[in-house]
């Protein structure tokens, strides 16, 4: 029967960047819990203070962490094509950054009157280039009562 | 004295992601009806969008057909 003391002993291999894709490599994760069903549930419950973190992870591996060759699927090359589909960050392309930035950016440009417009209404902000304006004409009617 | 070039950025239809800005007009009296916007530092797919004339009671299907080319990107 196993107890928890407080005092445990705590290994911690980290592992390194990996992309499974990429290095194609096998971990194998050993969980042991120490402790009984009632310290867990205390623990669970708060009532003891969880000092020292009661689960040991193993990482072990037989496969020695390789490289991808260049031009598998692990290493792709990059094509022409998507170069061309998605271009490359240039002059003419600012950084697409996040979306706290983005509203941000978007209110300082579109101004506070109408962000808040375009947050009531179509509940973005939105500023970019007016590029035409149709007649509205292609819509059904209401009916007649 | 004016030259018309053909550039990629005239042919909207080969590739989606170019802007349309280059084919706007500029003067045009935007009382009229749905207002076409264009943005393309924005993400992926929310580069054009819509402000339809009549907030809440808008549909998609009020885009005219010529701009359906705005929405899905090949027309």
């Amino acid at each position: 029967m196993s107890h928890d003391c407080g005092l445990g002993f705590f290994v911690e291999l980290t592992w390194p960047e990996s992309d499974l894709a990429r290095h194609s490599t096998v971990g194998i994760i050993i969980h042991s819990v120490r402790g009984s069903l009632t310290t867990m549930a205390l623990r669970q419950l708060r009532v003891i203070p969880r000092a020292v973190p009661s689960a040991v992870r193993y990482y072990a591996s037989n496969v020695p962490v390789k490289a991808a060759p260049p031009g598998t699927m692990g290493d792709p090359e990059p094509t022409k094509s998507a170069d061309i589909i998605h271009p490359p960050l240039g002059p003419g392309y600012r950084s697409q950054g996040t979306s706290i930035g983005r509203t941000i950016r978007n209110i300082w440009k579109a101004g506070w009157r109408r962000a808040f417009w375009q947050i009531k209404e179509m509940n973005d902000t939105k500023a970019g280039t007016l590029i035409g304006v149709d007649k509205y004409t292609h819509r059904i009617p209401h009916p007649s009562p | 004295m004016s030259t018309s070039t053909l550039t990629a950025s005239r042919i909207p239809l080969l590739n989606s992601s170019l802007p349309f800005s280059s084919l706007a007009a500029d003067n045009v009296d935007c009382s009229l009806g749905n207002k076409y916007y264009e943005d393309m530092g924005e993400l992926p797919l929310r580069e054009r969008w819509v402000e339809y004339k009549v907030p809440h009671e808008y549909d998609s299907t009020q885009i005219e057909p010529g701009w359906y080319i705005l929405q899905e990107g090949y027309g």
